[in-house]
């Protein structure tokens, strides 16, 4: 961030101003400041109750300006934009989005052709936030994603130039997601892989939750500067626990029951999704407590396992999506085989082998003793050195 | 090499039953044997002679007056011996059988019998050293008699177990700590396996339980438990190889890298695949095949922790430790590490046949003692085996 203004963002209209502007009450203000806090509380890194955090949030939020924000949509699919739009969020969610001023967002936009390059040319030479859904291709010297006849690393450059707060929305804008998966024909890289004299923050997923993007626009809002983050430069209010840690079905886990088939008694019965391939041990998502579209459920929730969409390169090293540990192609046969099978043929030679040898080791003797070697060349009988020892090759 | 670079030691002579003629008995057989043999000689054969006929009779009896060396026409050597008590004289004629029946023209059975039965002994690798006997008459003329022979075989054949000199000295090898460790780890890898298996595929308790148990998370536990201890062994382990007074344990144990070593490790392999049958190179400690193996077991070992508690990190990614590992799973992947994690342990289910068999087969086969060193720490060396690991230990 640059220079980080302790006490949140200051330019332009307050958004307590905004809100009595739109007749929000100050009552659905701080129950939206309840939400958030619980939100962030969650991570339980936060110090202080999730009530002291909403007070102070609110109190913080109010003074807080609307900031213009630049919205760029690259090479994705939007989905994480309809995330957003259709978590089917109560209005004060959506005032949080509209309390941004959304300068320039090619889906959501009004201008079009020449007049939305001005705008986004104007938005891009004051201070503002830039949020980027979409991987930037660099491959083919960026011609895989234009707009407005300029490449997509060219169009993220110019809008970082200037901006205060950069956030990656998305697995795309993270590090390229489907596009980036081997072998990443258009040679997809993520917004930190481009800007890399800055720091970026990323909300993971395929799509993210509404949630945690609102949540982290709205601490950054608050406070100035982005929340803790992790390794990955992931929100650790959001992407600090597993989803295995929080998950509804983590008891029949504990006591070993799976699920074996989608279809079968313990699928009925809510029983673990481990065996159909659940990747909820390994992925660091808050979908088990948020969970989506207003908290009405989530994947694993509805019976199917995690894909593990949150966690980089899911579609290389998280698939096979339905089976809990990739396989082999066994080469020269084409066969596909587990760990298992292979490890258990291993055992299998390395006894045999053992019986093998041992074996071998019966006959060699066998035959050494009753082979009759034949002797060395006898001084006493007159022979003459040989050269080729006989006796060395049997025994 | 020749017969005549063989050292003494390593050569073995086998004399057959001496076959006498003409009603002689074989001890006569033998005792004109020996004495035909050159005074102060160090052919192996005439050394094995004449210490089989110094236990029928005391040679000092007789004194060597004249010895015509072995000429090449007349492939035979002719000893001049007198009896000390009566002075009587007679020649010793030794070579082969036609020779030496040339020399004492026996009857026509005779001579058909000896040539025969010496033809035979070559069938069984044995050669007949023919003896023959001539006594001086007053007038100087000699009278040959034939005596008999004695088949002889010379081979380089190891010495049979019980022919080898039954002096032992006692070798302590592995100490007490690395004998504790050895097993505390055996044991600890077994009930990893075991447990990891089952958390695997918890086919064992499907359907088994039901409602509520705890059955996985004890296995887990365990399995945790079972691979801190396991750290803690790997770790005394590795202090031991450089804390260890025992120079078997030390750390340059570890690698056998010396030419000598090489030139060993290929011998052994030759002789475990059965392409070579002489002894192996004896070694107190492992031989370099040995060591091999059991050095790579170590990497393996060292794998297996690494990335076990790689997985295990994932319980607490802020810690400061655990946080590296964490990042050392996004660099890979986490479901490639479990994968990894896995083989690794077919990787040890598989050496541990193999490695029991060969200490089994170390203690039976090649009589190097090597189960019972890792049970009471030492093993017993034969006196006069020569140690390629030796030089600090003397007998
Ligand atoms: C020789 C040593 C070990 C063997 C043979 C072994 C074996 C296994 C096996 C077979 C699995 C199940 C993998 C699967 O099917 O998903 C497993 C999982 C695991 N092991 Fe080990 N393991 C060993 C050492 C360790 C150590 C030292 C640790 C560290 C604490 C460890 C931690 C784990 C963890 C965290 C898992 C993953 C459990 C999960 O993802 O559900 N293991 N191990
Ligand atoms: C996973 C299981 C095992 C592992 C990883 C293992 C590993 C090793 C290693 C590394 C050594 C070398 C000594 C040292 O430097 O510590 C050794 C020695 C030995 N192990 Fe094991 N071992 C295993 C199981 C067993 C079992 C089940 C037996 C049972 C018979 C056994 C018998 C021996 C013997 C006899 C030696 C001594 C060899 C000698 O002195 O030359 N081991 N083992
Ligand atoms: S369904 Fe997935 S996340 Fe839930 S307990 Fe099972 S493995 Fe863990």
């Amino acid at each position: 961030m640059k220079d980080p203004v302790e006490g949140g963002w200051s330019r332009g209209e307050t958004f307590e101003e905004f809100l009595s502007r739109r007749g929000v009450s100050r009552r659905e203000f701080l129950t939206f400041c309840g939400r958030m806090a619980a939100c962030f509380a969650a991570a339980a890194a936060l110090p202080g109750g999730s009530h002291a955090l909403a007070e102070e949030m609110a109190q913080k939020l109010s003074g807080a300006r609307r900031p213009s924000v630049i919205y760029l949509q690259l090479q994705e699919c939007t989905g994480c934009l309809e995330s957003l739009l259709r978590s089917g969020s109560s209005p004060i969610d959506r005032l949080v989005l509209e309390q941004v001023s959304l300068d320039y967002n090619e889906l959501l936009m009004a201008p079009s052709g020449s007049a939305a390059e001005e705008v986004l040319r104007e938005a891009a030479a004051k201070p503002h936030l830039l949020l980027v859904n979409g991987s930037v291709p660099l491959g083919y010297d960026g011609a895989c994603c234009t707009i407005g006849g300029d490449s997509a690393a060219n169009i993220l450059r110019r809008a970082a130039q200037k901006a205060d707060a950069i956030m990656a929305v998305g697995a795309c804008a993270e590090y390229g997601c489907v596009q980036a998966a081997s072998p990443n024909l258009t040679g997809a890289v993520g917004v930190s892989d481009v800007i890399t004299d800055r720091p970026v923050v990323n909300i993971s997923g395929c799509p993210p939750i509404a949630e945690t993007i609102t949540a982290t626009l709205t601490y950054y809002l608050a406070y100035g500067h982005p929340p803790p983050l992790d390794g990955m430069g992931r929100p650790l209010f959001a992407y600090g626990q597993r989803i295995h840690d929080k998950c509804p079905r983590r008891a029949s886990f504990d006591a070993g029951q799976f699920a074996e088939r989608f279809d079968d008694e313990n699928a009925r019965r809510g029983h673990c999704l481990y065996r159909l391939g659940c990747k909820g041990p390994a992925t660091f998502a808050p979908c088990a407590t948020l969970e989506w579209n207003l908290g009405q459920s989530f994947p694993i929730k509805a019976g199917h396992p995690c894909l593990g969409c949150t966690e980089r390169h899911f579609y290389d090293r998280m698939t096979p999506f339905y089976r809990r540990l990739p396989g082999f192609v066994v080469p020269g046969l084409g066969v596909e085989a587990t760990a298992n099978t292979i490890g258990a043929a291993a055992v299998v030679a390395s006894v045999g082998g053992v019986m093998v040898h041992s074996a071998a080791t019966v006959i060699a003797k066998k035959r050494a003793k009753k082979a009759q070697p034949e002797t060395l060349p006898l001084a006493v009988l007159g022979d003459k050195e040989k050269p080729e020892e006989e006796g060395d090759k049997r025994a | 090499m020749s017969l005549y670079q063989i050292p003494e030691s390593e050569i073995r002579i086998e004399l057959g039953d001496p076959v006498p003629f003409a009603g002689r008995k074989r001890r006569d057989l033998l005792i004109a044997a020996a004495l035909g043999a050159p005074f102060g000689t160090a052919d192996p054969v005439d050394l094995a002679l004449l210490s089989a006929a110094s236990k029928k009779e005391d040679l000092r009896h007789y004194e060597q007056t004249g010895f015509t060396p072995l000429e090449p026409q007349l492939a035979r050597s002719v000893a001049r011996v007198r009896r000390v008590d009566s002075g009587e004289e007679a020649l010793i004629a030794r070579g082969e059988v036609d020779t030496i029946l040339y020399l004492c023209h026996p009857d026509e059975a005779t001579r058909y019998r000896a040539e025969l039965q010496a033809e035979m002994q070559m069938t069984h690798g044995f050669r007949a050293l023919g003896v023959g006997r001539g006594s001086i008459a007053a007038d100087g003329t000699e009278r040959w008699e034939f005596l008999g022979y004695i088949p002889v075989r010379a081979t380089r054949q190891k010495s049979r177990r019980s022919e080898e000199p039954r002096d032992f000295y006692y070798v302590p090898v592995w100490d007490w700590q690395l004998r504790v460790l050895h097993w505390l780890s055996v044991l600890l890898i077994v009930i990893l396996s075991l447990t990891g298996l089952l958390m695997g595929s918890s086919r064992f308790v499907y359907g088994v339980t039901d409602g509520y148990s705890n059955y996985l998370s004890w296995l887990r536990l365990t399995h945790f438990v079972a691979g801190w201890l396991l750290l803690c062994a790997a770790i005394l382990r590795i202090a031991g190889l450089f804390l260890a007074s025992n120079r078997f344990q030390r750390w340059y144990a570890l690698f056998p890298v010396r030419l000598r070593d090489l030139k060993n490790l290929l011998q052994v392999a030759q002789n475990y695949l059965f392409c070579r049958f002489d002894r192996p190179p004896h070694y107190i400690g492992h031989n370099p095949l040995q060591q091999v193996a059991y050095t790579a077991i170590f990497g393996v070992g060292l794998l297996a922790l690494f990335t076990g508690f790689a997985l295990y990190a994932l319980y607490s990614p802020d810690n400061w430790f655990f946080g590296y590992l964490v990042r050392f799973d996004n660099l890979v992947g986490v479901q490639y590490l479990r994968l990894a994690h896995q083989l690794i342990m077919w990787i040890f289910l598989a050496f541990i046949p193999i490695h029991v068999y060969l200490s089994v087969r170390a203690d039976t086969v090649e009589r190097e003692g090597a189960l019972s060193s890792i049970v009471s720490g030492g093993r017993w060396c034969r006196k006069g085996t020569r140690f390629e690991d030796a030089d600090a230990i003397d007998d």
